[in-house]
């Protein structure tokens, strides 16, 4: 039992002295690779294996994250109401761009699902990966899901438009500082809020705002889901 | 002035125990961290809460919210069976689908815009 206990203590001090290791890596060579999201996982990954750590205990050490992330969720009220001007002046605006995104990311993710013959379970951890993740593991928790497939799934999409996304606005001639940001935080959501940052406050803004609004937006159309699969 | 981080902590972690007990009893179908959020966010609008009372506190949280991703990550490694998950149709999905919801949110966005201008003329 002892062994056990201290099993899971090493876990959960690693990984956050890993994680600060990481962070002083990132900010002294500030390299958009060497973001602690990517290093830190690579190298605790790396550690588990080393000291043959198995995953039940990783996993018990890691309830107490889980915790944490619960708080972070209610504390995401705070960028939002420090935006509740900004947002109440552009809400017709947010709430189009938020609502015909989600509806076309969802639409596409269930016309997929029926082309690759997708069982019911897969798709349904599917469905919540455009979320920011804190709220995406809650909604998987909560559904009784794999909250580490949606990790995966949402870091992989939000990948996506991380690379791709500044040149496909080039291309596509899309210049509107509102549509740009609140694009980037709906598909990538937290680095997507953080990289439209880099273009003005406006996006910036805009990019975060997404990013939540679309959680909450999901978070409320989430349990009426299953209805609308089975038709 | 702000109050000592563990009070800031206890403010946050009631609005949380708030919101599950109140999903649980009204039996409203969303998280209860999501409940509490929105109950954090109505209690700063309103002015029940002053935004310092909690600030320093939440900020920290959210600057540090990477630490709180990495262990799914982890544990989805050290499990066997990775390639179950990860067929390419899934990858295709998750490509093609996050290119629509970026796509799609940035064409709503420029068309309302269009409609507004054309409004204003």
């Amino acid at each position: 039992m002892t062994q056990i206990t201290g099993e899971v203590f090493f876990c959960v001090i690693i990984t956050i002295i890993v994680y600060l290791f990481c962070v002083h890596l990132h900010l002294k060579f500030r390299k958009g690779w060497l973001n602690p999201l990517f290093t830190a996982s690579f190298l605790l990954i790396m550690v588990m294996l080393a000291f043959h750590v198995q995953k039940p205990a990783y996993e018990e050490g890691s309830i107490i994250f889980n915790h944490l992330l619960k708080l972070s969720v209610v504390s995401l009220a705070v960028p939002l109401y420090k935006q509740w001007t900004f947002l109440k002046k552009n809400y017709k605006k947010i709430l189009t761009g938020v609502f015909g995104g989600t509806v076309v990311g969802t639409l596409s993710v269930i016309g997929m699902a029926q082309l690759f013959h997708l069982n019911q379970q897969l798709l349904a951890s599917l469905i919540p990966k455009s979320v920011t993740l804190p709220i995406a593991i809650t909604i998987s928790n909560d559904l009784g899901g794999l909250s580490s497939i949606t990790v995966c799934f949402v870091i992989i999409s939000s990948l996506v438009p991380l690379t791709i996304g500044p040149k496909l606005f080039k291309y596509l001639r899309i210049r509107s500082k509102g549509a740009r940001g609140l694009a980037m935080g709906l598909s990538a959501q937290m680095l997507g809020a953080n990289r439209s940052l880099h273009w003005g406050e406006e996006e910036g803004a805009m990019g975060s705002i997404a990013m939540i609004t679309s959680a909450l937006f999901f978070s409320a159309i989430m349990p009426f889901l299953p209805l609308l699969l089975k038709i | 002035m702000g109050l000592s981080w563990i009070l800031q902590v206890l403010i946050i972690l009631g609005f949380l125990l708030l919101g599950y007990g109140i999903a649980d009893v009204l039996h409203i179908p969303l998280p209860g961290s999501i409940v509490g959020m929105i109950l954090l966010f109505i209690s700063l609008v309103t002015g029940i809460l002053k935004l310092s009372w909690i600030e320093r506190v939440a900020s920290f949280q959210l600057k540090h919210l990477t630490l709180l991703f990495i262990p799914p990550i982890v544990s989805l490694f050290l499990t066997s069976g990775l390639s179950d998950i990860f067929d390419w149709y899934v990858l295709i999905i998750l490509i093609v689908s996050s290119i629509f919801s970026m796509l799609g949110t940035a064409f709503f966005a420029e068309w309302y815009e269009k409609l507004k201008r054309r409004d204003h003329k």
